[in-house]
């Protein structure tokens, strides 16, 4: 009997690591390293003969090289035109034999030309992936996205994947654009609160840069003209480098069809009022007169505070915005005890400068979204579902739809924190 | 393999692994889809219900301690009742543990196993489940203990992690589809508490009988407070959650969400717990048919019947045709079966029973 309960013991023992072994240990299994392609970057395009050019820009294996020279080297960047994003994939795999997996894609792009026709049907096939991650950020490129990826040259970095990971981290401490995600556009083109804004980006070129000078010295806006550096949205920058990619400013959308552009000054509005502004830099007039324009450094005192009220059933929303500033520059005349920022007068005079200069173009900016995009990209329906009991009212009301004939109130109390070692 | 000596926590854990593992599968999707933004209010409104239902449940069962249902129904309609109620019970357990087990296993294929057939993973399970109850009951629920608090600090860290991105707007308009829609059909949505077949099992088991009201309490407070957590978190975090159903809202919350730099994919770390509480899940179930095999038949070595349960658990959740199918009928046996049975048929004979024990002792003054 001994012998028999023994056995047993041995042969339960036998039993669960066989299981475990043959549950675990992927024998069947033939997908590996060795036969996978791992794409860091999905781009999005209208094709010439197919409703589709997919593009991928692939990861070489053990490819770590630095110099910039050779990162043209390890850009692999394949384009095909086919109906669908799965069906375009599967066409990757028989060409390079190796099966395309997306769970380390960095970034979506999607070209400006397909984004006007609505991306819906796109967002929610990346999402519907169990390989796709959420994580990846969304932008809608003013070049083909085929271009785009081509031109995507670290500098500094020798993995792409890196690169694209540490690239959108700058809007932290810029502003100039937002670092938006693949789940969080897709939260909210779904939303019935608020519309979609994805990152804008474009190929940095001097054909682009020589554009932008035009349309920006065209611009008689009190805004652009102070914050000219701010102003530019992607691809214009005149940065004396060889073509690259620059991310700058939002690209808006009304549901799945994308509206229009916000630039890097505006970004930074959508920021401080949507409540996730960290820190960026602007310039406001100077009203002591010193020199035109005083750089300063926001940042927000306190959370935002939206309302939503409605005045003969359209929307009239208001916007208590707090901010600290800190003085960046200075003048030799700044910089002398008896006239410098930081004198009771001068600091009230500055705070009352940067609260008109913010509240004006916040409020502009709030009604060209309302105005001409049509698209709550600031979340204000999440202020306005209150008055609604059930969602049969509140989907019969259609926000969204409603948001057009908002009136805005934008109040700015600022508060002068600092400067920097002048005093 | 008698199971009398279940302390308290031990029977805590035994309730709450059955809410745990359909709240990590498609409890809080299928309470939003039902009631929209008033889910939250659904779930406090079915909470209390619940909670006012188990005080019921615990005074009915005072004058019948240390008996659970079939010992009841065996005394209220003799051995015809007993032998209903009972094979009524099991024929529920294997069936919905064996469409939950191939809901559970067809989703961890869509996730993980994509190009393993199915029937692998369920064999995986079944292993498991026969080998464990070999070693016993006290083993299982020992174990199942320690599973359950995992699982619990793993859906805490969960429900915390998406904080931030909560937007309390989410639970505005605050009657979603409508009061009807939140207050009368979002009734069926107490199938969340199918932990309470439990309590009807579970007096027999405990080491101090007199445990019973405390046992019952706690572990429906702690059901109802991860409930609320769970479909909380679920619909303030995204807005697309009252519109699709996911596969597993709970892996969809992680996946969604990163902790760091370092930990890109806590969902991972989320199914390693999951597959652990659903196998302790399956072994639970695996051991109370037999529980009820040897109540209703007198047998007193319940061993050989662990294979044989095993098996038509394993041979019933090959039968539904695909994912969909196995939780649409997962989803209307809760509905139709589940609901009439915990809520109405039980407590039926619960109350019957305790007139015929008022009859029989009319004449006794402690009555």
């Amino acid at each position: 009997m001994k012998i028999l309960t023994h056995f047993r013991k041995i042969a339960i023992i036998f039993l669960s690591i066989f299981i475990v072994l043959f549950a675990l240990s992927g024998a069947y299994n033939t997908q590996n390293i060795d036969r996978l392609a791992y794409v860091i970057a999905l781009g999005l395009d209208v094709g010439e003969n197919e409703p589709l050019k997919l593009s991928i820009q692939l990861s070489r294996p053990g490819s770590t090289k630095s110099s910039s020279d050779q990162s043209s080297d390890n850009n692999i960047v394949n384009s095909v035109e086919c109906s669908s994003i799965e069906s375009g994939l599967n066409l990757f795999d028989s060409y390079i034999s190796r099966k395309i997996n997306l769970s380390h894609c960095k970034v979506v792009v999607i070209s400006e030309e397909l984004a006007s026709k609505g991306v819906s049907d796109y967002a929610y096939t990346l999402l519907n992936s169990v390989e796709m991650s959420p994580h990846a950020n969304v932008i809608i490129s003013k070049s083909p996205s085929e271009k785009f990826l081509n031109s995507s040259q670290p500098i500094l970095e020798s993995l792409a994947s890196n690169y694209y990971e540490i690239a959108l981290s700058s809007s932290e401490y810029t502003g100039l654009t937002q670092n938006v995600t693949l789940i969080k556009f897709f939260s909210d083109y779904v939303d019935t609160f608020r519309n979609p804004v994805a990152i804008l980006g474009a190929v940095n070129s001097k054909d682009t840069n020589s554009l932008s000078n035009s349309t920006t010295n065209a611009s008689t806006d009190m805004a652009s003209d102070i914050n000219k550096d701010s102003s530019y949205v992607a691809g214009q920058t005149p940065i004396s480098s060889k073509d690259n990619i620059e991310n700058m400013g939002l690209a808006v959308f009304n549901g799945d069809k994308l509206v229009g552009e916000l630039n890097g000054l505006e970004s930074i509005f959508h920021l401080i009022v949507s409540n996730q502004l960290k820190s960026c830099n602007i310039s406001i007039p100077n009203p002591l007169g010193d020199s035109d324009s005083i750089d300063v450094n926001l940042s927000l005192k306190s959370s935002t505070k939206n309302n939503v009220q409605f005045v003969n059933g359209s929307p009239y929303i208001t916007s208590n915005i707090q901010l600290n500033i800190k003085i960046l520059s200075a003048t030799e005349q700044s910089s002398k005890s008896d006239s410098d920022y930081f004198s009771d007068e001068n600091m009230k005079q500055i705070e009352e400068a940067c609260n008109k200069y913010l509240s004006e173009n916040i409020t502009n900016y709030l009604y060209k979204t309302s105005k001409e995009y049509h698209s709550d990209i600031d979340g204000f329906g999440k202020h306005a579902v209150k008055y609604f009991l059930t969602m049969q009212e509140w989907n019969d009301y259609n926000w969204l739809d409603n948001y057009k004939n908002s009136t805005f109130n934008v109040t700015v109390d600022s508060t002068l924190k600092s400067g920097y070692t002048f005093l | 393999m008698n199971i009398n000596k279940v302390s308290t926590i031990e029977a805590i854990a035994l309730i709450l692994i059955l809410t745990i593992n359909r709240l990590s599968i498609s409890l809080p999707q299928d309470i939003i889809l039902s009631c929209g933004s008033s889910s939250i209010l659904n779930v406090i409104y079915i909470s209390i219900i619940a909670i006012i239902f188990t005080i019921i449940i615990v005074k009915l069962f005072k004058r019948f301690a240390g008996s659970d249902i079939v010992d009841v129904s065996s005394f209220l309609g003799g051995k015809v009742l007993r032998n209903i109620v009972g094979i009524f019970l099991i024929l529920y357990i294997i069936s919905i543990s064996s469409l939950l087990l191939r809901y559970f296993s067809e989703t961890l294929k869509v996730l993980y196993y994509f190009d393993t057939p199915v029937i692998y993973i369920l064999l995986f399970f079944i292993g498991v489940c026969i080998i464990s109850n070999i070693f016993g009951g006290h083993s299982i629920i020992k174990t199942n203990l320690i599973v359950c608090i995992i699982m619990l600090i793993g859906l805490i860290i969960s429900f915390l992690s998406v904080t931030p991105n909560m937007t309390i707007q989410r639970a505005l308009p605050i009657l979603g589809y409508g009061a009807d829609k939140t207050f009368f059909y979002g009734l069926t949505n107490l199938i969340a508490f199918n932990g309470l077949l439990i309590l009807y099992l579970v007096p027999p088991m405990l080491s101090n009988k007199e445990d019973f009201k405390k046992v019952a309490i706690i572990s429906i407070i702690i059901t109802a407070i991860l409930i609320v957590f769970a479909v909380g978190s679920v619909l303030l975090a995204f807005s697309f959650s009252t519109e699709i159903d996911k596969i597993s809202s709970l892996y969809m919350l992680l996946s969604n969400n990163v902790f760091g730099k370092y930990l890109q994919h806590p969902e991972s770390l989320f199914s390693f717990t999951w597959v652990l509480s659903f196998m302790s899940y399956i072994n639970i179930a695996c051991m109370l048919c037999i529980q009820l095999v040897k109540k209703v038949t007198n047998v007193k070595n319940g061993k050989p019947l662990i294979i044989p349960i095993s098996l038509i658990i394993f041979a019933l959740a090959l039968l539904p045709k695909n994912l969909v199918y196995a939780h649409q009928i997962e989803y209307s046996l809760y509905t139709f079966v589940s609901i009439p049975l915990l809520f109405i048929i039980l407590p039926a004979i619960l109350i019957f029973a305790n007139r015929k024990y008022k009859k029989i002792h009319r004449n006794n003054y402690d009555v």
